[in-house]
């Protein structure tokens, strides 16, 4: 395609060394050198960028079971899923390299860290469900915003060095999770918000909200209620609880498409997101594992359970 | 005259006084639901306070038991509410209970479990369901033997299985007995959800030889299977009844996969027992299933699901695909190489990445022979999708090479393939898409003339004959005489029609009420067991509906329903609707079987995603909305379909208020429908309504009143009558099954090879007409509770043409099924139900319009007496205003869909409408009427906006 060269990044004659055989991407080399340009006129500019690293989760168990070459084409695939990505006509200025080992790395340059979180996202899930490949893969990635050294006073080269080393210590996150993971901070936890603990609860059935409020706020947690996904969504906005309770099958926005969106954002989609409902479904639960909803309880619910597991997810949380 | 006034002055003022005493009932309706809503808030808050044991003082606890006695049905709701949805400890059901027996309601209903009336029955089941103790569970175990009533039924062996008591498990299971099966379908569910009691008396029922018995257990083994039970069903597997050999076949295929003798089950007799056990071989990843597959692929019959097991063998494992790519190639069985093409097309990505890989040359040749079978379709998506250019030349040259020798595949790369890359390919744009084959409606036109001579002639030469014949003996002349006759005509014609609405508003009132009560019985989590409710099929035809179609189907994904799909059908859409819905819900094209039941227009492709499977779109030709519908009907897998329009928004609660309505039928319900309320004036966002307003123009609220009082008085009441025979295409459900007996939709490419413009109301006269013919019992419901909002014309023109195309359905269908008409085999559907919508609806328009006319002149000349003035008066405005606002009473209870100053509206438009605007709608029926018999053809097409959505919508809500 006539847009491949320039979403691979490497301009058509440069043929010095800078071009990963396996896929026909740009190498390290190539990637540091475009990432030092773009990170100085993305600091200049005050926009922000993003890398993206992307590594194929157990990428040993693929050499064992299918020889090198088979390895060599999982890479070779993932290259092309995300020259697929990048071909897109609004992600046209992203560029693509390969690095050492089995790992990618996806450039945006000026783009909201937001999207990055959920390019990440996408190319997590496009990998998980792709039949490109030699068998089910998926991917561990970190994400770097490049506004996060914005202050940094390092030199030049050290300066690049420790952006790729601060990817690459949360792609190392990100697969110590258990792969399919994707990271966007160092520190995993950093989620509190000083507040004294807070839990919304999204139900328009009072009959299940009024039991589960008189056992959260006897055990001191500060208790909001709403009955539709779209308030709950912009109650979370403006104020962010340390935990959600939701209805599956809320009016105007479900529970699942909350979730979504929540999920569409860095922090909000670290929030923990609990699931009831009277339906649970094959299909349900299966949506809600794509979700990467932990907790779905059936209702009738038992108060004790889901108080506990709350006060649970939430020890630690400093009032 | 001996009386002091004239009756007839009399009758109007009784009218008049009734209008007013509707109209107070209408605000004392109001202040009694605002008084239930707080007695329910008030019930809540005591349950919940003695759940959490907050103490309560003594002087408290005599008002709070005062409270309980005084709304002991609104407290019981409520707790029942909260034990559906927390669970409770022994302690707190206990002080519940304590509660409820110091205001001695349980021995209330107790005596309510042996009343006659099988509402309070039900009601007293419902209710004890909460108690849990012995001497409870004793009487309901007795409740249910000898109960007769099959809704009854239910709530009691619901109530049974809570309690969790295995003792009460015989009892219901002995009820299944020469059960309906609906009624088994829900009994089923309970037991498997509540019946872990099952274990103890197992032994026992497996030597039952009962079919519904032996069903059952194994709709059990499927959820917990002992080696006793499996056991069991692996000789069921062998029984001579193939309904149960089929279901205990599936149900061993998922649980004991691994130890099955499949070449047993590969060469059994019945066909969908071979199909079972291929797909169940697509659950055993290993290397002898598929060899097992490729020995039985060429058998024709389970074709689709070797298809479907071959792939899933290879999504499991997927270094097989490469074994199948050679066998592929090497397979001599002309149907086992379909089989295998079929299966490699679900690769094509795959197999296509390889042009430039390890395995070119095996790919090539893969390639070739897929292409060479006609699996274009996924090569053809593939390339329009990708962009990898190394890929797409070696692809091109292969394709190249094979359209040189057979041509014939051009057409397909021709239709659907990017203009781009058809022209790398050598081949021109594509063609432009046929021109829609014409509409065949066929009319009964000496029937039709018969009809316009009873409807427009009859009563005015009648009246004629009579004036002719008195003025040869009286003083009098022609005309006053004529125009007095006429008159008298024309009051007692609006006399008996307004008599008549407000018969079918009492039944409304009864049944209103009736729905009312029966959906508050069942709880939520009986509602959302398995089984209980029928599962759904929901089917959106779909005609240029870009504006909307995306925030439609968004909607019904929000549906509180337990077990639904969604089918969208687009009909040959010129816009870009398909984009739209493929965009929004990351949408496929995938192959799926598609049974042939119904004739339909060409399919052009299914097309599915991973993120939403619920969602299935159809991409079809252009064959009308009926013809969608049947489409979708082809691929619904559900028990019931619903059609809905695309361009209606249905209440998130509509389905499941329609359906909870199936629970009370004893009688197999073959079609429903829901209110149809107008969604001009709500805002919309996100697919989901945020405010409900009535329309702001004229012509809008004058229709929405026409539009309550047709639901909340007409059918409400019809379908009390067991009279129900519309229901209106934007929200109707359906049995599939007897639908596709009965041959689906009327469209000219189905049995009665004729299409029609009243296609809803024609297939429910045609399912009622062919139950009474078969003797089946049947019941067709409306639900009050079911609301569907939709966009109604808010132009004169379009409106015009809808009533035109309404009345022109109408007549079309009383015409093709007039052998009904006054026909006592029909029972009341032949007796009452057609001729009513002959009388009053088709002819009826006539008479009113002509006699409206004379009745205007005659007033302005003065020709006419006042009784009969007073009389047309009290039978057109007073009853018509009495049943308007009885309607809007209807709609307004126990939900509030308007606001005060929207109701007081539209009451106010509800009298300006008998001014005129009536008068003008029968103009358009009449019109109807004549442009049909003219011929004059043409469809009214209703212009979208698209939803009104709030000022500034949300950004990022998209995202």
């Amino acid at each position: 395609m006539e847009n491949t060269h320039s979403s691979s990044g490497h301009p058509p004659h440069d043929e010095s060394g800078t071009i990963d055989p396996v896929t026909g991407l740009g190498n390290e080399r190539l990637f540091l050198r475009l990432l030092t340009e773009e990170f100085f006129r993305a600091r200049e500019r005050e926009t922000n960028g993003a890398v993206l690293l992307i590594k194929i989760d157990d990428i040993m168990g693929i050499n064992a079971r299918h020889g090198r070459r088979g390895g060599d084409e999982a890479l070779r695939s993932l290259g092309n899923l995300l020259k697929k990505t990048g071909a897109a006509p609004e992600n046209s200025s992203h560029l693509i390299f390969r690095l050492s080992g089995p790992v990618c790395s996806y450039v945006m340059p000026d783009c909201s860290a937001d999207r990055a979180n959920s390019m990440a996202r996408e190319i997590a899930s496009g990998t998980f469900h792709s039949d490109l490949f030699i068998e089910r893969l998926t991917v561990s990635i970190g994400v770097v915003n490049l506004y996060e050294f914005f202050l940094s006073e390092e030199d030049e080269t050290r300066l690049i060095r420790s952006i790729e080393q601060a990817a690459l210590r949360r792609l190392e996150t990100a697969e110590r999770s258990g792969g399919n993971t994707v990271c966007f901070n160092s520190a995993l936890t950093d989620t509190g918000t000083g507040d004294a603990p807070s839990v919304l609860i999204v139900d328009p059935d009072q009959s299940a909200v009024e039991p589960l409020v008189f056992a959260l706020e006897a055990a001191n947690l500060d208790v909001t209620t709403c009955r539709n996904g779209e308030e709950a969504y912009a109650l979370i906005r403006a104020k962010p609880p340390s935990a959600v309770v939701c209805e599956a099958m809320t009016p105007r926005l479900n529970g699942f498409m909350l979730r979504d969106r929540l999920r569409a954002n860095a922090f909000l989609g670290t929030i923990p997101f609990i699931l009831l409902s009277h339906k649970k479904t094959e299909e349900f639960i299966r949506k809600a594992i794509d979700l990467d909803i932990r907790h779905y309880f059936r209702k009738p619910i038992s108060i004790t359970e889901v108080a506990g597991l709350i006060g649970n997810l939430l020890r630690g949380f400093h009032a | 005259m001996t009386f002091p006034v004239d009756p007839a002055f009399a009758f109007l003022a009784l009218v008049g006084c009734a209008d007013a005493a509707a109209v107070a009932a209408f605000f004392v309706g109001r202040a009694r639901l605002r008084s239930t809503e707080r007695a329910r808030l008030r019930a809540r808050r005591l349950a919940s306070a003695i759940l959490a044991g907050t103490a309560v003082s003594s002087g408290r606890s005599r008002r709070d038991e005062a409270f309980v006695r005084r709304k002991k049905w609104i407290f019981l709701e409520e707790t029942a509410n909260i034990a559906d949805a927390v669970v409770l400890s022994d302690g707190q059901r206990r002080s519940l209970t304590d509660l409820l027996v110091r205001c001695r309601v349980p021995g209330r209903l107790v005596r309510g479990l042996r009343s006659a009336n099988r509402y309070i029955r039900a009601r007293a089941a419902a209710a004890l369901a909460f108690f849990r103790t012995r001497p409870v569970l004793a009487l309901l175990v007795k409740a249910l033997e000898v109960e007769r009533s099959y809704p009854v039924k239910i709530l009691l062996a619901a109530a049974l299985a809570e309690s969790g008591d295995p003792a009460v498990m015989p009892t219901i299971i002995d009820t299944l007995k020469g059960s309906p099966e609906r009624y088994q379908c829900a009994v089923r569910g309970i037991v498997a959800e509540y019946g872990n009691g099952l274990d103890e008396i197992l032994p026992v029922l497996i030597s039952r030889p009962e079919k519904e018995i032996q069903m059952l257990l194994i709709h059990q083994a499927g959820r917990n299977c002992s080696p006793l039970i499996e056991k069991y069903v692996e000789r069921l597997s062998r029984s001579a009844d193939l309904d149960v050999a089929r279901a205990a076949f599936r149900v061993l295929a998922t649980v004991r996969a691994g130890a099955l003798d499949h070449r047993r089950y590969l060469s059994h007799d019945d066909f969908l027992v071979r199909n079972l056990a291929a797909e169940s071989l697509g659950r055993l990843p290993r290397t002898e299933s598929l060899a097992l597959l490729f020995e039985y692929m060429d058998d024709p019959v389970i074709r689709k699901s070797a298809v479907l097991a071959v792939t899933a063998l290879i999504r499991a494992r997927p270094h097989f695909l490469k074994i199948v790519m050679h066998r592929c190639l090497n397979e001599r069985r002309p149907p086992a190489r379909r089989v295998l093409a079929d299966v490699l097309a679900n690769f094509t990505d795959y197999i296509m990445g390889k042009l430039h890989g390890v395995d070119e040359e095996l790919a090539g040749r893969v390639l070739h022979a897929l292409v060479s079978d006609g699996k274009t379709n996924e090569i053809i998506n593939f390339l329009n999708r990708n962009t990898d250019d190394v890929i797409e030349r070696k692809a091109l040259a292969l394709l190249r090479a094979i359209l040189e020798k057979s041509g014939s595949l051009a057409g397909d790369f021709l239709s659907y393939l990017d203009g781009r890359i058809a022209g790398e390919l050598g081949i021109g744009a594509a063609p432009p898409s046929g021109e829609r084959p014409a509409r065949r409606e066929r009319t009964n036109r000496p029937l039709l003339a018969f009809f316009l001579f009873i409807g427009a002639l009859l009563a005015p030469t009648l009246c004629l004959a009579v004036a002719f014949l008195d003025s040869r003996t009286g003083p009098d002349g022609v005309l006053p005489l004529f125009l007095r006759s006429f008159n008298t005509v024309f009051a007692v014609y609006s006399l008996a029609l307004s008599a008549l609405s407000l018969l079918v508003m009492l039944f409304s009132l009864r049944g209103a009420g009736r729905q009312a009560r029966n959906l508050a019985l069942p709880r939520a989590s009986l509602l959302f067991t398995e089984g209980v409710l029928p599962s759904m099929s929901i089917i959106s035809p779909a005609h240029n509906e870009e504006a909307t179609i995306v925030e439609s189907v968004t909607a019904l994904f929000n549906l509180r329903y337990p077990d639904y799909e969604i089918i969208v059908v687009n009909d040959g859409s010129t816009d870009r609707t398909l984009e739209r819905l493929i965009e929004a819900f990351a949408l496929e094209r995938t192959d799926v079987f598609i049974h042939g039941y119904l004739r339909t227009a060409e399919i052009r492709g299914v097309y599915a995603g991973k993120r939403y499977p619920e969602l299935l779109v159809v991409d079809k030709a252009n064959g009308g909305k009926a013809d969608s519908l049947n489409a979708g009907i082809n691929l619904a897998h559900k028990e019931y379909f619903s059609g809905i329009d695309a361009d209606s928004l249905l209440d998130q609660d509509a389905l499941i208020n329609l359906a909870s309505l199936f629970l009370f039928s004893e009688e197999l319900v073959l079609a429903a429908g829901g209110n149809i309320l107008p969604a001009n004036g709500c805002v919309v966002n996100g697919g989901a309504l945020e405010s409900t307003r009535i329309p702001a123009g004229h012509l809008a609220r004058f229709q929405t009143v026409e539009y309550v009082r047709a639901f909340m008085a007409g059918r409400v009441g019809w379908s009390e009558l067991k009279l129900l025979l519309i229901i209106s295409g934007a929200f109707g459900v359906f049995h599939c099954r007897s639908v596709i007996n009965a041959g689906g939709y009327l469209t000219r490419s189905e049995r009665y090879q004729k299409d029609t413009v009243g296609e809803d109301m024609e297939l429910v006269v045609r399912l009622c007409r062919q139950a009474l013919e078969s003797r089946t019992p049947f019941a067709t419901v409306y639900g009050r509770d079911a609301d569907c909002w939709t966009e109604i014309p808010e132009r004169l023109p379009i409106l015009v043409n809808q009533r035109d195309r309404w009345q022109r359905g109408l007549l079309d269908i009383i015409s093709f099924h007039w052998r009904l008409l006054f026909n006592p085999a029909y029972g009341r559907m032949g007796l009452i139900g057609m001729p009513y919508f002959l009388v009053f609806e088709a002819l009826g328009p006539w008479l009113e319009l002509e006699g409206f006319l004379v009745f205007v002149v005659s007033l302005a000349a003065g020709w006419i007496a006042l009784p009969l003035v007073a009389l047309v008066f009290a039978a057109t405005v007073g009853m018509g205003f009495l049943v308007s606002v009885l309607s809007i009473s209807i709609l307004e209870r126990g939900k509030e869909h308007f606001p005060l100053r929207d109701k007081l509206k539209l009451l106010l438009y509800s009298f300006l409408e008998i001014f005129g605007v009536r008068q003008f709608l029968n103009f358009l029926r009449v019109r109807g009427f004549v442009r049909l018999l003219a011929k004059a053809e043409g469809w009214g097409k209703m212009e979208r906006r698209g939803w009104r959505s709030r000022e500034n919508p949300p950004k990022e809500a998209h995202s």
